[in-house]
């Protein structure tokens, strides 16, 4: 019988597959190979024709490796799985904290700022001060929203880490906002000098993203805990 | 509401119909797929291939190495908890699909 393993690989040698995985790969389409081959007086046809069917099937598709390689990575959600498992859950609850947030301050709510100094080195000679700018009563909110994001995502069968995405969504997005912030700003410019921004970054940081993100992985904890629906999901 | 992907939809309406009744590798899926649709249904390697895999790294299949009759090793693939779920849906999508088509061919009839 043809060698169908080694003609296999050869076909996928110019896939990303790794060598092990692409060597397992060949080896499941050879045995196809080979029971088609086995099949051929059941399907009417003598050897010869069944090792022409087989190779024709073998060679269709010059992107097999390609498309095999991709859907093994695939990441198991599509677009409409990516917007129940993660999207969905995740902008709510960012919406939601947002809301929360623009209530309290409407409610007269004003933040307490904690001045954090930064003392001056060689390299930044002068000490220059920045604020954290902390929400207490919000903060307390927080760690429920960590949780009902957690709770939703695991609800419609998302895998541990969606639910922590989701739960820690609105800190993320202050994240991504400030990581695009800094080379905009570097880009047209408008970045203040070093000793002057750090700081200020150091502050936004810990403020909007490190405090929130601390407290609503508070609430989503006890469900990382928990397996829920097993499924991955990224 | 019917979706729109009817092409995909439908083979994985097929793979995971015909690993309902119990795992299967590779060729035998595509072997029953095709004597089960008395050949309107076929599906070659790269056809299939691919299905399978990303059916699998969405957790609705799961595939293990196992010994067949004649002592070959073939990959077979079963049917997670995931994959039944998904099932029913994808079954009833086909359903209203196929009298929708039926009952647009009556009027057109008629």
């Amino acid at each position: 019988m043809r060698d169908w393993r080694s003609e296999a690989s050869g076909t996928l040698a110019n896939s990303k597959l790794a060598p092990a995985e692409r060597d397992e790969v060949s080896r499941e389409l050879a045995g196809y190979l080979e029971d088609l081959c086995s099949d051929a007086p059941a399907r009417g046809l003598d050897d010869s024709a069944a090792t022409q069917r087989a190779a024709a099937e073998l060679h269709e598709d010059k992107h097999l490796g390609t498309k095999l390689y991709l859907a093994r990575r695939e990441g198991n959600m599509d677009l409409k799985d990516r917007v129940k498992h993660l999207w969905l859950p995740g902008l709510t609850m960012m919406l939601a904290s947002a809301v929360t947030l623009a209530m309290f301050q409407i409610a007269g709510l004003r933040p307490y700022f904690q001045t954090v100094w930064f003392r001056g080195d060689s390299m930044t000679p002068h000490s220059v001060y920045s604020y954290l700018t902390i929400y207490v009563p919000w903060l307390c909110v927080l760690p429920f929203l960590g949780a009902a994001g957690a709770y939703w995502s695991r609800h419609v069968g998302s895998g541990r880490a969606a639910r922590l995405t989701v739960g820690l969504f609105p800190a993320l997005v202050f994240l991504a906002i400030f990581l695009v912030f800094v080379p905009a700003s570097l880009a047209m410019g408008t970045l203040p000098p070093a000793e002057a921004f750090i700081p200020a970054f150091a502050g936004l940081i810990v403020s909007w993203v490190v405090i929130p993100g601390a407290a609503l992985l508070l609430g989503v904890l006890p469900f990382l805990r928990s397996s829920g629906v097993a499924r991955r999901t990224a | 509401m019917i979706g729109a992907n009817i092409k995909r939809g439908s083979s994985e309406l097929a793979v995971l119909s015909v690993l309902e009744a119990g795992p299967l590798h590779g060729y035998e899926i595509a072997r029953r797929i095709e004597r089960n649709t008395r050949g309107a249904l076929r599906f070659t390697l790269a056809s299939l291939y691919p299905l399978l895999y990303r059916m699998e790294s969405r957790g609705w299949l799961k595939a293990a190495w196992s010994e067949t009759g004649d002592a070959r090793a073939r990959r077979c693939y079963r049917l997670t908890a995931a994959g039944r779920k998904k099932l029913a849906p994808l079954r009833k999508e086909w359903n209203d699909l196929f009298r929708a088509l039926a009952r647009l061919a009556e009027a057109h009839h008629a």
